[in-house]
Formats: C-alpha cells, structure tokens, sequence
C-alpha cells in the first residue's frame, strides 16, 4: 500500500509530470531521429549506439571547454559523422541497412568504453567535477505560481528542444519540399529517381537528421539529466525509441504519444524504486518499461488485426 | 517542314559486347501520334533509353526542335519539354495525387522558398486537370485510385514539367478496353492541343486505331517507318517478326469430356489478411481451356496460387478428378500430374542463378529415372534437357546456361518446356505470354492447344484480353474476387461485352455448376 500512496502523492504534488518529462525526452529526441531515417527508407537502427558516442563526447567535451554548449554541439557532430558513415556503407557501398545499423551500435558501446579507458583511465563510469550541464529554464513569475510553476518552469533547456522538435518535424514532413521529397525517396525511390530528385543525397541527409536527433538525446543523458558519463548508461533507450518509431504510424504526433507512454513506464519505475522500504522486488519495478513495450506491440498488433478483419 | 525530332544512324553497344541499337533512324513530326513496335529485344527500350539521357549512344546524333542535343539524364530531357510515362507507375502510394504531380518542382513559397505553396500547387493542378480533361481526384492518396486514373496522373506528370513530345511505353498493357478507349480519347486531344506524342507498344490492333505513323524495329534496326493509313497489321507484323506469322491461333472446337478441376465455394485471402476470392466455383472439363478474365488485382493471383497449394482456402473444395486438393502441400499437388506456369517467371517460375538444365529438372529431381540410390545422374539429365531445348525453341548458347541470362521469352519457354514436359493432366496457366515476343507467343499458344487436344484440361489466367479471346473455349470473369460472368467464347462475344464485366458494370447470374 505504500506504494500507492507515494505513487498517488507524487501524481498529486506533480513530481511524477517532472519526472516523466525528464525521462521521456531521449526518447522523443531519438525517436524522432529514427522516424526521419525511416520515411526516407533508411531506418536508422544504431540509435542506441549514437547516443552513447554523443553522450561520452559531450561530457568529455564540456568538462575540457567548461561549456556545455561545446559539448553538446560536440556530441551531436560526432553521431551526424557516424551518420554519414553509416551512410557510405549502407548507401555507396550497398550494405545492408539493419546491419550497418548494428555495427553502429556495437561500435557506441565498444568505442566509449575504449576511449575512456584511454583518455581517462576509467573502466566504469567517468565522472568529471564541475563539468558545466545543459541549463534549466526558470521562468521569471511563473514560477512562482503554484501548479504552473511546477509544470512549466525550471526544466532542462533540453526539455524544450524536444518538443519544439516534434513540432519541427511536423512542418519539415508536411509543409516543405523536402519532407515531400524524403517521402517519395522512402517508397518509390524509382519515381523519385526519374523526376530528377538526388535519392541518394536526401537518404543521406534522412540519416544525417537521425544523427542529431539522437545525438542530442545522448548529450541530454550525460549532460542533463545526469552529469556524468556511465558505459552503456543508454540502458536499451535506442531500442525502446525505436519501438516507438515502429508504434508511432510514421508521423510526430504519433511518436510523441508513444514516447509518453514509454517515459511513463520509466518515470514510475525510478519512482517506485526509490520508495524506501518498498514490498516489491527492485527487479520486478525495473521490468515495467520492457513490460510496457510488449503490451504496446501486442496491442497495437491486435488492433491492427481488428482493423483488417473489419475491412474485410 | 524539319521534324521535331530527328535521330540519325544510332549505334549502341554495351560494355559487355551487347549490341542494342545497330545504326536506327527515328524521326517524329510535330503533332503526330508515333507507334514504335518491335518485338522484345529489337532495341526499343534501349533507344528510348538514349533520346533520354539514360544512356549516350555510342554513335549516332539527336536533334530536337532543329538543334542538336545529348542529354545528360532524365532532368536534362525534361527541361528540353520531353516526358515519359513509364510502364510501371512512378507513383509515390501514400502522396497524394497531386503531390505526386509536382513532386521535384514544387510551388514554393517563405524564406529561402523552404515551405510548399499548398495553394499555387492545387491552383495549378486543377487547371491542368480542366486544360487537358484528365478527370482524377487531386487529394486521393495515389494508392487508392484505379489503375486508368494512375496513367492519367502519369501523364499529368510530364505535363506539368511542360513536355510537349510526351513517351508512352506500352501505356495499355494494364488497361480494359474501356480505359483504353478513354486513354486515346485523352491522346487525341492531347495532339489537338499541340503535343506530340511516342507511342511504344506491341499490340498492333492499337498501331492501327491511335498512330498516324508507325516505325519498326527489328534486331536493332530500323526497318521501316510507314504511314498507318496505308498499311495493315500483317505488312507491320511481317516486318516485325521477318516472316509471316498467323494472327488467328488455328483451334478446332473443343471436344470436353469428363470434368477434371472442380472448383466449389472456394475463398481466400491475400497477404494483407483481406478476401481476395469468395465464393468462387467453376470447372473445367478434359479436352477444353477455360479463360480467366478480369482486370488485374481482382483475385487472379491468389485463385491460382489456392488451386496450385501456394495459399491456403479459407473455405470451400478443390477437386482435382476424385482428389481433394485443398490444404495439400504443394509437392504433395505436384506429385499429380498437374502442371503450373506461374505468372511471374523471374521471381517463381525459374531460378535464375541455376542453370536452363537444373531449371528444367526443378519437377523432375524426385523422378526415379534420374537418380541412382540418392545421387542424380548428370548426363541423363543433360540429355533431357537438350531435347526438352529443342522441342520447346529454347535458344542459347546450352544447357548449362544460366536461366538469368536468357531474355523474356527464352526463359518462359523454359518454364513451359517444364511444365509440359510432364505431361500434365491439368495445366494451370497464368500469363503464359506476358512479356514475351511475337514469334513466341504463337509458340506457347500452340503447344498450350496442342495440349488440350491431348485430352488435358487448361486453366488459362490472362491480363491480356486476346489472348483469352484467341484461346478459351469458355470465359470466366473474375471482378472483385467473384466470378461475374460465365460465357462460352462464340465469335460474337465482343471484348467491350467482356470489358463490361471486368469493370463490375454488368453481372451475369452465374449458375451454381
């Protein structure tokens, strides 16, 4: 019963909307990144693996310039760079795109960990004094309202980005050439081909989005939400974004109520876990976001069966 | 006055010793309708390929509004007003119709014109659509408009990038009649507006009715280019194929006798889980060929894929003579002597990274005659193939070819040669001439009634109308997975009349057999 209490408090007092809003940004951030990648028909599966690089370059990059921008801008150059490589393998030279996508994210956890040994000596975690993070924003008044200035005021900068994100997105799939462009070069790179649009050139540049999307999301995970970078700290948030890009039905808004879910799932997890004294095994709590996952797919599979059976 | 477009002894040999186009004039006047036909590999493709840019000829000049031009690519040739409408859409599914006509050229509009002009693009969408009398929904998604309107959408396409010469590769190949006739109507009003039109095809019927000049091409050559009014199909077929080839497929009236395929109530679904057939019954009797005829997508595929154990029947029986074969697995079917030519050679009918002989065994392997205890015996199964080669007309270099190698129609008679060769029963056959030549049509079509005289029964699936008018003894025709009609082939069935059904406008009620 405790459990619930708290839980219920949490809900009340509106630490569980902070919490959620915390942990639902790399996986809005990431998810939108594997979305682009796949309406232009390069689904980007290394996501996991360029939010670690940009998580490790980011805090290194910001604790040695003392600016988190720097580090951020960093972070997100470094998995943009990935991208393209990604994009020579898979684009120039054929490779399979799920495959290139897996090297991607065997490389992020193999090559951080290398590279902080090398750098820093560390194996485990590297944990910088002093390195400057991603700022909150404190609106002035407003945060001095009760309910308001819990909800609006004194979040991540990062935050923000996100869900300024989900609307650029949506003006850049819809309202301009381009997003036109990326949908016709995803399913009929032939048609797109023949009226003399670059196919190679946009699936580049759908890969290169994905790549600052999640490298973003990496900066925020080191950056922000902690301050400290901690090998494989991504813990299957690449996956579960994208789960969310599976779930989403390939448009913003669908991503950003997917990513909801899924921060929820997390949000309760953290918060049930630091219940002191509670009942419920630690192990359990930490199965609720894979839990959620396969409920979200087994229910979207069955409503997607309902909808065939009733056009039939 | 110059023509508009003139292209003078062109010349293309590929880097791997290919010769496509051996020295092919080809000159287009203004305002005219010109068919250009030849049989596959005669270097049509190939010389469209060039006039736009896909490929430099290796000698040879173009000019185009009395100026000579190479084009460099597909955006080259459309800048200098020429547009093509290919074979196979070139539609984006899930745009809309209009996005897919000014799709690479939108109105643009802001800064650094980063955003789409929603109102110029429907502005000028529809006044293309009123201009030109393409009637098509402009805010349909492309993929949930019938196939005519896909073509109009095609040709709106390179109308909206200004093409005035417009080429069209076999533009009917997917068309009923009906939309056929609306397609040229919308041809001839094109022409009236100034435009000049290509006309790829090889449907002579279609040279006669729409072009005003026709130029054939045979082994890369130009052979003639005659004047439609004072020609007729067989001077055009002759120079085509090189010899005289007969139109009518010489058939005697079937002698049917006891009922080999009985087909009750039978239903499926497609691979997206929706009924494709429903209710479907029909038979087909020893010593006759039954016709399927239908517009494409209308159950076809998944009628032959039930029968031959490809899909599996949601209900309802198939009896082959006093055997149920619903729900046997496809060896099991095949170990009958039943015989499948299945419409898509390249992806089920052959492997095409085997060679003609492996290819030819693909039936036969379990055969005890080829095999000794598990091992198979090589030489007897090169002599089979060799003499399978010669009996169907396979031409290549031998054997041991690669069936990948081989064009069109080579490899579908190596399909048919398979199929035949096991003396079926029953043969299911479905497009057994799609993209295969003149001379090898009639080939097909001969053993295909050379069969039936034999005593087996024919099931023949066919987009192509004459076809199923040339070779049925009865038609049925599949409309939205039903069977609609049921009629026997007299002389006076007119394809309009089956073209009615096709299209769901008329229903037969078809007696339950």
């Amino acid at each position: 019963m405790v459990v619930w209490q708290t839980i219920w408090s949490q809900i009340m007092d509106l630490t569980l909307i902070v919490v959620l809003l915390r942990f639902m940004t790399p996986i809005l951030l990431t998810a939108l990144g594997g979305l682009i990648s796949d309406i232009g028909g390069v689904i980007n599966i290394g996501l996991e693996g360029l939010m670690l690089l940009s998580a490790f370059t980011s805090i290194a990059v910001a604790s040695g310039t003392d600016s988190w921008l720097l580090g951020v801008l960093a972070g997100v150059a470094a998995s943009v760079l990935i991208c393209y490589g990604m994009g020579f393998f898979a684009i120039r030279l054929k490779v399979d795109i799920i495959i290139a996508g897996f090297a991607v994210n065997i490389f992020g956890s193999g090559f951080t960990i290398f590279l902080m040994s090398k750098i820093y000596g560390l194996t485990g975690n590297y944990n910088p004094t002093g390195a400057p993070k991603i700022p909150l924003v404190d609106i002035p008044f407003v945060q001095d309202v009760p309910v308001l200035g819990k909800l609006l005021s004194g979040h991540s900068l990062m935050e923000w980005i996100a869900f300024l994100s989900v609307v650029f997105c949506i003006v850049l799939i819809y309202r301009t050439p381009y997003g036109v462009h990326l949908r016709a070069v995803g399913e009929a790179p032939q048609a797109a081909r023949s009226l003399g649009i670059p196919v190679e050139r946009v699936q580049y540049s759908a890969l290169a989005w994905s790549g600052v999307f999640a490298g973003l999301a990496g900066a925020f995970l080191s950056n922000g939400l902690t301050n400290m970078f901690v090998k494989d700290m991504t813990a299957g948030t690449g996956f579960l974004a994208l789960a969310v890009v599976l779930l989403g039905n390939r448009n913003p808004a669908g991503i950003l109520i997917g990513s909801l879910i899924f921060g929820l799932a997390s949000a309760l997890t953290t918060i049930v876990q630091t219940i002191p004294g509670s009942p419920v095994p630690s192990q359990f709590i930490q199965m609720i976001p894979y839990v959620v996952t396969i409920a979200a797919l087994v229910f979207f599979a069955l409503r997607k069966k309902r909808r065939l059976e009733i056009a039939a | 006055m110059p023509a508009l477009l003139e292209m003078k002894s062109i010349h293309k040999v590929y880097p791997n010793g290919t010769v496509a186009n051996r020295g092919v004039d080809f000159s287009v006047e203004e305002g005219e309708i010109h068919a250009l036909v030849g049989e596959n590999g005669a270097g049509k493709s190939t010389l469209m390929k060039i006039l736009f840019g896909l490929e430099a000829p290796t000698r040879g000049s173009i000019s185009f509004k009395g100026q000579s031009v190479s084009f460099q690519g597909p955006r080259d040739a459309i800048k200098h007003g020429m547009g093509m409408v290919h074979q196979h859409f070139m539609l984006a599914p899930s745009l809309t119709v209009s996005e897919n006509i000014v799709l690479g050229e939108e109105p643009a509009k802001g800064v650094l014109s980063l955003f789409r002009d929603r109102a110029k693009e429907q502005e000028r969408v529809a006044g293309l659509i009123r201009d030109y009398g393409l009637k098509v929904d402009p805010e349909a998604r492309a993929d949930t408009i019938p196939v005519g309107q896909k073509q109009r959408v095609e040709i709106l396409k390179v109308l909206y990038r200004g093409a005035k010469l417009i080429i069209l590769d076999e533009p009917t190949a997917v068309l009923t009649p009906q939309e056929t006739d609306e397609l040229f109507d919308s041809l001839k009003s094109l022409v009236r507006q100034g435009h000049t039109i290509i006309f790829i095809t090889h449907k002579l019927r279609e040279v006669m009715q729409i072009s005003h000049r026709v130029t054939v091409l045979r082994g890369g050559q130009s052979i003639a280019t005659l004047v439609t009014k004072e020609t007729h199909q067989e001077e055009i077929s002759r120079l085509m194929v090189g010899r005289e080839v007969l139109f009518r497929v010489q058939k005697t009236p079937a002698r049917p006798e006891e009922t080999v395929l009985s087909v009750r109530g039978l239903a499926a679904l497609d691979d997206k889980g929706v009924p494709a057939i429903r209710q479907v019954s029909f038979r087909v009797r020893a010593g006759e060929i039954l016709g399927i005829a239908g517009v494409e997508g209308n159950g076809q595929t998944q009628l032959v894929e039930t029968i031959t154990g490809l899909r599996r029947a949601v209900s309802g029986e198939i009896r082959y003579l006093d055997q149920e074969l619903r729900n046997l697995s496809v060896a099991q079917i095949r170990a009958f002597q039943i015989g499948h030519i299945p419409e898509d050679r390249q992806t089920s009918g052959a492997c095409l990274t085997s060679t003609i002989a492996d290819n030819l065994m693909l039936d036969h392997y379990r055969n005890p005659g080829f095999k000794i205890g598990p091992l198979l015996r090589k030489k007897k199964i090169r002599q089979f193939a060799k003499s399978a080669m010669e009996m169907f007309d396979v031409r290549a270099a031998s054997e041991q070819t690669m069936a990948g190698a081989l064009s069109g129609g080579n490899l579908q008679k190596v399909v048919v040669a398979r199929e035949l060769s096991k003396n079926p029963k029953l043969l299911v056959a479905s497009q057994p001439t799609r993209g295969v030549d003149i001379g090898a049509i009639e080939f097909i079509h001969r053993e295909i009634i050379k069969r039936r005289d034999a005593g087996a029964a024919v099931l023949l699936v066919s987009a192509e109308l004459s076809e199923i008018m040339a070779l049925s003894d009865r038609i049925a025709v599949l409309y939205n997975g039903e069977i609609v009609a049921l009629l026997d082939n007299t002389p006076d069935l007119t394809e309009q009349e089956l073209g009615y059904y096709m299209l769901g406008i008329k229903t037969q009620e078809v007696a339950s057999q």
